[in-house]
C-alpha cells in the first residue's frame, strides 16, 4: 500500500478484515488535534461541529496517522438530562465535565423524564452530518449508556451512585436503563439521517472499572442494560462496537462479563495500560480487533526515544492478532502530548509493525 | 464493657451501618466512655480493616464510601467532646483535586482514611486553583499538601502548585505527596514531590513517613 498521508485506506482496511501493509496508528484523543490547530483550549473543539471535525482530518493529515473523526456531544451525555455541564475552555480541562448531576435525590430520579434525542442531541447530530456529509467520513461515534460511565456523573453523581449499588441497587437499575433507552432512541435517529453503513458507535466505561465496582456489582447492575444497548444497536444493522475497556477491567475479564457484551461480528476492543495487551489478543483476538494500550502519561511526560520504545513493545505484543490490532494509547493522547511522541508512534508501525 | 462497644463500633464502620454508628457513638458517651477512645479504638479500627481490605481488593469504592458516612456519622456524636489535647492528633493535612479536574471519589475515600487515621484534614475539594493551595498554606499551615489528579492535562497543575510555593517561600513549611491515575512514582519525583502513593490505603503509609521525616527535619 502506498504512503499516503491521511488516508483511510489502512483503516477501512482493518476494519474489513483484509490485508494492510502496516500497523495503523490511531491515537484517538481527542483534543490534541484542537492544539495542533492552534486552539489554545478544548472549549471550541467540543461545542463547535465543524471545529472538532475538521480539526481531527487536518491533524490525520499532519501527523500522517490512520484515525476516522472520533466524535463526542458537547452536552457529554449529561447536558441532556439537565446535569450542569462545563465546556473545556480552561487549559486546565481536556474535556467537557458534568459539575451537578441533575439527581440528588431518589425521588428526583423517580421523576425525571426521558427528553427527546431530536432536541437535545443536535450537536453530535451535526458533527455525525459534517463528518459523513463534508467530508467523506465514517466517524467514530460517542453512543454512552447502559454502563456506570454513561450513568454516573452524566445523571446522578458518582458518589451517590456508587452507595446506591448497595442501598438500593433498584434505583442504579433504573437509571441504567434510562440511559440505555435513551442511547437506544439516539441511535434510532441517526440511522434513521446517517444509515448503518457511514458510522461506527464507540463507548468508553472507566468508571465500571474494578478500581471502583466489584466484577459482581458489575455483572448484576451493569451487564444487563449494557448488554441491551449493544445488541439493540447492532439489531438496527450497525456493523460493531468500539468500546474503550478503560482502566482496569481484569475481574470484569475474569469473571466473563466483556464477552457478554455483544461488540459485533467483528468488534473493536480497547483496553487501559491496566489490562496486557498480549492477554487482549489472547483472549479476545480472534473475534475481535484489539487497539493497543500504550501508557497515555507517558506519551505526556517521556522522551521521544522511549515513546518510541513503548510503542515498539506493543505493536510486538499486538501486531498478529487474528483479527486485526492497531496501535494506541491506552486512554487516548493527551491533549498536550508533544507532537513528536504522537510521531513516535507512527516511527514505530513503519519501523517494527511492517506485515 | 468498653472493647465490647468498641468491637460494636467497628463492626457498625465495617458494615457502612451509620444508624448503628451513630446510635453507639450516642451510648458510648451515656455509658461515660472515652469519646476519643471509642473514635481511635471503635471507629478507626473500622476503616482500618475497609482501608485494607480495598488494598487487597476485597473491598471496593461503594463499601468504602459507606464506611465512611458511618465513621462520619458517629464523629459527628463524638467530636464535640474530645477534648482536642487527648487526640493526639499526628499532623494536619491540605487535600485537593488540582484545577480542571472534578474526579474528586479517591481523593473523597483519602480524606475518610486520613479522618481515621486522626489526622487534621482540610478539604479545598475539587477544581482548586494554584492560588487556593497557596493561600490556603499560609492560612492553614499544614503539615502535607495532598494534590490529586485524574486526567494527564490537569496532572500538569502539580508541578505549578510546588513553583509556586518554592516562589513564595513556602515549599520548606510543607511537605507534598500526590496522587491519581495517570500519577506514577517517577513523575512525582521528577516534579519534585516529596512523597506519592498509588491508592488511598497507601497514601495514609506515605502521610504518616512524611510527618516523621518533618519532625525529624524540625
Amino acid at each position: 500500500m502506498k504512503e499516503e498521508r491521511g488516508s483511510m485506506e489502512r483503516w477501512n482496511k482493518l476494519l474489513r478484515g483484509e490485508e494492510v501493509d502496516r500497523v495503523p496508528v490511531v491515537p484517538l484523543g481527542p483534543g490534541y488535534e484542537a492544539i495542533a490547530c492552534g486552539y489554545e483550549n478544548l472549549g471550541d473543539f467540543f461545542a463547535k461541529p465543524e471545529v472538532m471535525v475538521k480539526c481531527q482530518v487536518l491533524a490525520r493529515e499532519l501527523y500522517g496517522v490512520d484515525q476516522p473523526p472520533f466524535l463526542i456531544p458537547d452536552n457529554y451525555w449529561g447536558g441532556q438530562w439537565g446535569s450542569e455541564v462545563e465546556l473545556p475552555y480552561r487549559k486546565s480541562m481536556s474535556a467537557p465535565s458534568v459539575k451537578k448531576s441533575v439527581v440528588t435525590s431518589p425521588e428526583e430520579l423517580e421523576e425525571l423524564e426521558m427528553p427527546d434525542p431530536r432536541e437535545e442531541m443536535q450537536n453530535l447530530h451535526e458533527k455525525v452530518r459534517i463528518a459523513i456529509e463534508e467530508y467523506d467520513e465514517r466517524p467514530l461515534v460517542q453512543i454512552a449508556g447502559g454502563s456506570v460511565s454513561g450513568t454516573a456523573p452524566m445523571l446522578v453523581s458518582i458518589e451517590d451512585f456508587m452507595k446506591w449499588t448497595r442501598t438500593n441497587p433498584d434505583l442504579c437499575r433504573k437509571a441504567l436503563e434510562m440511559t440505555a433507552d435513551f442511547a437506544i432512541e439516539t441511535v434510532e435517529w441517526f440511522v434513521e439521517d446517517f444509515g448503518t453503513d457511514n458510522w461506527i458507535p464507540w463507548d468508553a466505561l472507566p468508571t465500571d472499572a474494578n478500581v471502583l465496582i466489584s466484577a459482581e456489582n458489575f455483572g448484576d447492575l451493569v451487564v444487563p442494560s449494557l448488554k441491551r444497548l449493544h445488541q439493540e444497536v447492532l439489531d438496527m444493522g450497525l456493523p460493531m462496537w468500539f468500546t474503550h475497556w478503560c482502566s482496569d477491567h481484569n475481574k470484569n475479564i475474569e469473571a466473563g462479563h466483556i464477552d457478554e457484551i455483544p461488540h459485533g461480528e467483528r468488534g473493536i476492543i480497547w483496553f487501559g495500560p491496566e489490562v496486557d495487551v498480549e492477554r487482549s489478543v489472547e483472549l479476545f483476538g480472534d473475534e475481535h480487533i484489539i487497539g493497543g494500550n500504550v501508557d497515555p502519561p507517558s506519551v505526556q511526560n517521556k522522551s521521544y526515544e522511549e515513546v518510541l520504545e513503548l510503542s515498539k513493545e506493543n505493536i510486538e505484543k499486538g501486531k498478529d492478532s487474528p483479527t486485526g490490532y492497531f496501535l494506541t494509547v491506552g486512554c487516548g493522547i493527551p491533549p498536550f502530548a508533544p507532537p513528536m511522541n504522537i510521531y513516535a508512534m507512527v516511527k514505530a508501525s513503519k519501523k517494527y509493525g511492517r506485515y | 464493657m468498653s472493647d465490647d462497644l468498641f468491637g460494636e463500633l467497628t463492626d457498625a464502620v465495617v458494615a457502612g451501618d451509620k444508624d448503628r454508628c451513630r446510635g453507639l457513638a450516642e451510648q458510648a458517651l451515656d455509658e461515660g466512655v472515652d469519646p476519643y477512645r471509642a473514635l481511635m479504638e471503635g471507629c478507626a479500627e473500622g476503616m482500618n480493616i475497609m482501608s485494607d481490605r480495598y488494598d487487597e481488593g476485597e473491598a471496593y469504592v461503594p463499601d468504602i464510601l459507606l464506611s465512611a458516612e458511618a465513621l462520619y456519622e458517629a464523629m459527628d456524636v463524638l467530636k464535640p467532646h474530645i477534648d482536642v489535647e487527648d487526640t493526639g492528633v499526628s499532623g494536619k493535612v491540605l487535600l485537593g483535586v488540582v484545577e480542571g479536574d472534578i474526579h474528586d471519589i479517591g481523593k473523597n475515600v483519602l480524606k475518610s482514611i486520613f479522618d481515621a487515621a486522626g489526622f487534621d484534614v482540610i478539604d479545598l475539594g475539587r477544581d482548586v486553583r494554584p492560588e487556593q493551595f497557596q493561600e490556603s498554606i499560609e492560612k492553614e499551615k499544614p503539615d502535607i499538601l495532598g494534590l490529586s489528579a485524574l486526567m494527564t492535562t490537569s496532572m500538569t497543575g502539580m508541578p505549578k502548585i510546588i513553583e509556586n510555593l518554592q516562589k513564595a517561600g513556602l515549599r520548606e513549611r510543607v511537605k507534598v505527596m500526590v496522587g491519581g491515575a495517570p500519577i506514577s512514582e517517577d513523575y512525582a519525583e521528577k516534579i519534585g514531590a516529596d512523597g506519592y502513593a498509588p491508592n488511598a490505603p497507601q497514601a495514609k503509609k506515605t502521610a504518616e513517613k512524611l510527618l516523621k521525616q518533618k519532625k525529624k527535619e524540625a
